[in-house]
């Protein structure tokens, strides 16, 4: 079983030009969860997980893996 | 949802987070060093009247996140996932010192002379005490 999950929210935010504070508000919550999330600090849940997905236009997969960015 | 909403939301967690933190602590000390019955003006029954409101209402918020006059937007973001999350390890806290509390108060019990009122208010004091306390510091870190 995979310890923790990869992600790639900060760098799609950013592709996307988009602060933590206009992703927190498409999502609807705070910046203190797209932070924790993009800090790999929290692992959100498949429904949170889903809406960051939508709310960047990319498919969730994209977002979060069990395997880490080639480029980290 | 606006952005707005988000910054109330933030800035109403934050004060939630603070005034956990101050309760805690009035708590832990009330917990700790009782009413200090024999000073207080207040007649006994106003005194337990007062500290059941008082920690029933801590359980309410600890239970529901609190700050009912909020729109239901500003209060889902505060409540939103992580602080969820947090609620949860804080009632984790919460439970495990009131177990520990019980079993100081019991062995203690053996060799000092306790009411069962006084132990309980102690447990009940430090167990939300604790579960403040963790909340505010995982919200406020």
């Amino acid at each position: 079983m995979a310890e923790r999950i990869y992600n790639r929210l900060l760098a799609i935010r950013s592709e996307r030009g988009l602060t933590q504070a206009g992703l927190a508000e498409l999502v609807g919550v705070s910046r203190k969860t797209i932070n924790t999330v993009e800090n790999g600090i929290f692992i959100p849940s498949t429904l949170l997980a889903l809406k960051l997905a939508q709310a960047l236009g990319r498919p969730v997969e994209e977002l979060f893996s069990l395997e880490p960015d080639e480029q980290e | 949802m606006t952005a707005s909403d988000i910054e109330q939301a933030e800035r109403h967690s934050r004060t939630r987070s603070l005034i956990m933190a101050v309760m805690a602590v009035v708590l832990l000390i009330q917990g700790l060093i009782g009413f200090g019955d024999e000073a207080s003006s207040m007649t006994p029954m106003l005194r337990h009247a007062m500290w059941g409101v008082t920690v029933g209402l801590w359980l309410v918020i600890l239970a529901t996140g609190g700050w009912f006059q909020l729109s239901r937007n500003v209060r889902s973001v505060m409540n939103d996932e992580v602080s969820l999350a947090h609620r949860s390890l804080a009632l984790q806290a919460g439970f495990w010192t009131a177990i520990l509390a019980g079993m100081i108060l019991y062995f203690a019990s053996l060799r000092w002379d306790m009411s069962l009122r006084e132990g309980l208010r102690i447990i009940i004091d430090v167990a939300i005490a604790a579960a403040l306390a963790r909340y505010a510091w995982l919200e406020l870190r």
